[in-house]
């Protein structure tokens, strides 16, 4: 019985973890793989910019980001975003998403075009507050749309103070 | 991998900040000292926080190609080149973080892509290079990075087979506590490696006796464990080795070793009957683990020694049996992977919209290959081969999309031009009639005038249009008064008359100044209007020459951007075929590898049988 032969198989087997990751076993699939994907990301960054420049040119374009800061008072479940009274946006995050606004994450959550002018642009938040209650918060924010690109940032936060979150719009330059 | 690189790039983002071990972080901790100044850079971080890392890429190189995300270049730069490591474009990476380096970047940037370049060369098993991208940090790395670090500086040296060192690296553990486990069970592998087998042993019982609660803390501990009873078993310290064995859960990614290392630890002092206990339930278990095939011939070996010749004969016959059994069942596999059936099946249900990496084994499909496939996914060749053929699958998806929404730009970009075309003479016409000049005209008449009151100090010329009928009015009165024959009544009328102007005029005086000040502000208001309808109006008549070649621009952009999606879906499918034959071509080496182990594990029971039989012909002689 080979008895000791195995065990030291095993034994490696066991003690593997620190072992440098192998190369690749077909160089030659790799490189091409590694050349394709190369120029596919560059192509996607062309048509990504082709596209934004063609339905969103810089001078109409609006762009409605989501922010969270800290979120011990809120827990996101949907956003709802509306401009001069037409929804354009209603959006239902997963855990993942959630996940990724509190780690830092900025969602853009719609692009379009506006006319020059005033506009009236309305969110509305859907989630979890404190003790787990259904909690729903609207804000409204007045823009002055000039001509050029404008970013309006809504941002939740905490309000220590209040023990309770704080939904802010920014309009960034 | 990817998880735990992903996991180091959020470290390296935070700045330093404490974090939790967990994926999920403490609120409140990881933002600290770290602000987002660019929303199109916190976008590029929503998709990277969910390892969507080829859209974060694209939003990444298409936002620094408009000109945005640059108040976050340095980090960025770091970002993008770790972003690419997660893809799996190790080479793109490589480049970034040699650029950085080469840039003249700080210190802290230039240490932080030396330890990426360390990171890449390790995973792509180049260990010289390294030793010598992680030998040139110079200081410390921000927060847990530094554990990280220290880490991958061990495996390196391990990877060198330089034992002692590596144990040396890992001693007195004074980073993080949740890389404490690793840390401590890697220098006990180096001790033992290193033959202080007493100082390893007594580290990796540290290891696996210790440490948290979660599932990755009691995987370790597993770990520890078994590398402690092998080891223990080797040099023949076997109460130790079976009590290291019996601490290794029942149920986990090494419930089998240990099931069937504490049989060994058993049988080597003699307790046959004990060491058959772990062995029988590995019999329960999957006969494609090498530790449930090896009991299979241990058991009869158990039984051999406690004498049972008969019984241990049916076993190494049932072996025997089993190996056959699950040959041909490998044999069907091997051919059904050769005509594709296989991953046909296997990729029936899956979504080519998802990334490589992202796979669910739960969606495995129920087939005869199941099993094998579990166990193909567990291996490292099948795992990348699989991941590169599902990135080309999302590529070859992502290209079609284009193509798709290519053309929806040429029939938006020809409608545009129709409707151009049709509104062109309307607004020609209305650029003749120059309304804008008009309105100028009148302004510059109403500024002469405002000038005029000003210098007359004239309150009338500020009457309202209802004041200046009163005023017109009573002048008309007066005028009337005068045609009047003279006498009592005449005067009378006349000094009414000359103090209804009287108070009129003085209320007039009264608020001119408020009615000059009201009169420059809406004169302001016209102002702006008119400065935004010439505005409006210049774009309009750039935009009446403009347009046809901004137009024009576009379609050109369209149209060489087709054929280049084009010849990239011929590549991707060229690769699709050459990935899958590669893929084909692991999963059935690999199976032909468990073949063979069983073909050898079968010819061991046979030789074995043979020799239970020559005995049992000793023990009975021929009458």
């Amino acid at each position: 019985m080979n008895f000791p032969k195995s065990l030291s198989a095993l034994a490696l087997l066991c003690c593997s973890v620190a072992a440098p990751g192998a190369e690749a076993p077909s160089a030659g699939l790799d490189q091409d793989l590694q050349n394709l994907k190369k120029d596919v990301l560059d192509i996607n960054r062309d048509l990504f910019v082709l596209q934004e420049d063609l339905l969103f040119p810089a001078n109409t374009q609006v762009a409605v980001f989501v922010s969270m800061d800290v979120g011990l008072f809120f827990a996101l479940d949907s956003v709802k975003l509306s401009i001069d009274g037409v929804e354009l946006a209603h959006y239902l995050y997963t855990e993942r998403e959630a996940e990724a606004l509190l780690k830092g994450g900025v969602q853009r959550l719609y692009v379009g075009n506006l006319k020059v002018g005033k506009h009236e642009l309305v969110a509305v938040f859907n989630g979890k507050g404190t003790h787990e209650r259904d909690y729903r918060r609207g804000t409204t924010l007045e823009i002055d749309k000039g001509i050029g690109a404008q970013f309006v940032e809504l941002k939740i936060s905490d309000l220590q103070r209040k023990q309770q979150p704080e939904f802010v719009t920014r309009i960034w330059e | 991998m990817r998880r735990l690189l992903a996991f180091a790039i959020a470290l390296l983002l935070s700045g330093g900040a404490a974090l939790a071990a967990a994926d999920k972080p403490k609120p409140g901790v990881l933002r600290e000292g770290r602000q987002i100044r660019d929303l199109h850079y916190g976008d590029v971080l929503f998709h990277f926080y969910q390892d969507d890392f080829f859209n974060a890429i694209v939003g990444f190189t298409a936002a620094r190609q408009m000109g945005r995300a640059e108040p976050h270049a340095a980090d960025g730069e770091l970002l993008l080149g770790g972003m690419l490591l997660s893809y799996g474009q190790h080479q793109q990476a490589s480049q970034i973080f040699q650029a950085l380096l080469d840039s003249g970047a700080k210190q802290e940037i230039r240490d932080r892509a030396w330890f990426f370049l360390s990171r890449v060369s390790f995973d792509r098993g180049s260990v010289d290079r390294a030793q010598d991208s992680i030998g040139r940090i110079t200081g410390k790395l921000p927060g847990r990075l530094e554990d990280e670090r220290r880490l991958l500086e061990a495996q390196v040296l391990m990877g060198q087979q330089r034992y002692a060192e590596a144990a040396a690296q890992l001693a007195d553990w004074k980073g993080g506590e949740d890389w404490a486990g690793y840390a401590r069970f890697n220098e006990g592998v180096a001790l033992v490696r290193a033959e202080r087998i007493d100082e390893g042993l007594k580290v990796l019982e540290i290891a696996g006796t210790t440490g948290g609660s979660s599932e990755e803390d009691r995987a370790i501990r597993d770990r520890a464990n078994l590398a402690l009873g092998f080891a223990a078993v080797q040099t023949e310290r076997h109460e130790a080795a079976r009590t290291a064995f019996r601490r290794v859960r029942l149920e986990g990614p090494w419930s089998n070793q240990a099931l069937l290392g504490l049989g060994w630890a058993e049988s080597a002092m003699g307790h046959y009957r004990e060491a058959l206990v772990p062995w029988m339930e590995l019999q329960q278990r999957d006969l494609l683990d090498p530790s449930v095939q090896e009991s299979m011939l241990a058991i009869p070996y158990a039984m051999m020694g406690l004498k049972a010749y008969g019984q241990a004969a049916q076993r190494y016959e049932k072996a025997i049996a089993s190996f056959d059994v699950e040959s041909r069942n490998l044999d069907r596999s091997i051919q059904r992977i050769h005509s594709g059936a296989m991953l046909d099946e296997l990729f029936a249900d899956d979504n080519p919209n998802s990334l490589g990496g992202n796979w669910q084994i739960d969606r495995l499909p129920a087939t005869e290959e199941t099993r094998y496939l579990v166990r193909l996914m567990s291996t490292r060749g099948f795992q990348e081969g699989l991941k590169n053929y599902r990135d080309l699958r999302f590529v070859h998806a992502n290209l079609q999309r284009w193509s798709r929404d290519l053309g929806t730009f040429s029939d938006m970009l020809a409608t545009r031009k129709m409707r151009y075309e049709e509104h062109l003479p309307a607004v020609r016409q209305a650029m003749e009639r120059n309304a804008i000049d008009v309105a100028m005209e009148r302004r510059a008449a109403l500024v002469a005038r405002l000038s005029t009151v000003e210098q007359t100090r004239d309150p009338i010329s500020l009457a309202s249009a209802r004041e200046a009928a009163q005023w017109a009015q009573l002048q008309r009165v007066s005028q009337r008064i005068s045609q009047l024959a003279p006498g009592p009544q005449a005067d009378a009328l006349r000094d009414r008359a000359r103090v209804l102007q009287g108070v009129l005029r003085w209320n007039l005086s009264h608020d001119y100044a408020v009615r000059l000040w009201q009169t420059r502000t809406e004169l302001a208001r016209v102002d702006k209007a008119l400065a935004e309808a010439r505005t409006l109006r210049t774009s309009v008549v750039e935009a009446q020459s403009s347009e046809p070649s901004r137009l024009a621009g576009f379609g050109k952009r369209i149209d060489a951007q087709g054929p280049r999606v084009a010849a990239l879906l011929v590549r991707t499918d060229a690769l699709l075929a050459r990935q899958r034959q590669e893929l084909q071509q692991i999963a059935a080496d690999e199976l032909t590898l468990y073949k063979e182990r069983l073909a050898g594990y079968s010819s061991e029971a046979h030789f074995a049988l043979a020799q239970v039989y020559d005995r049992a012909a000793v023990k009975a002689p021929a009458p």
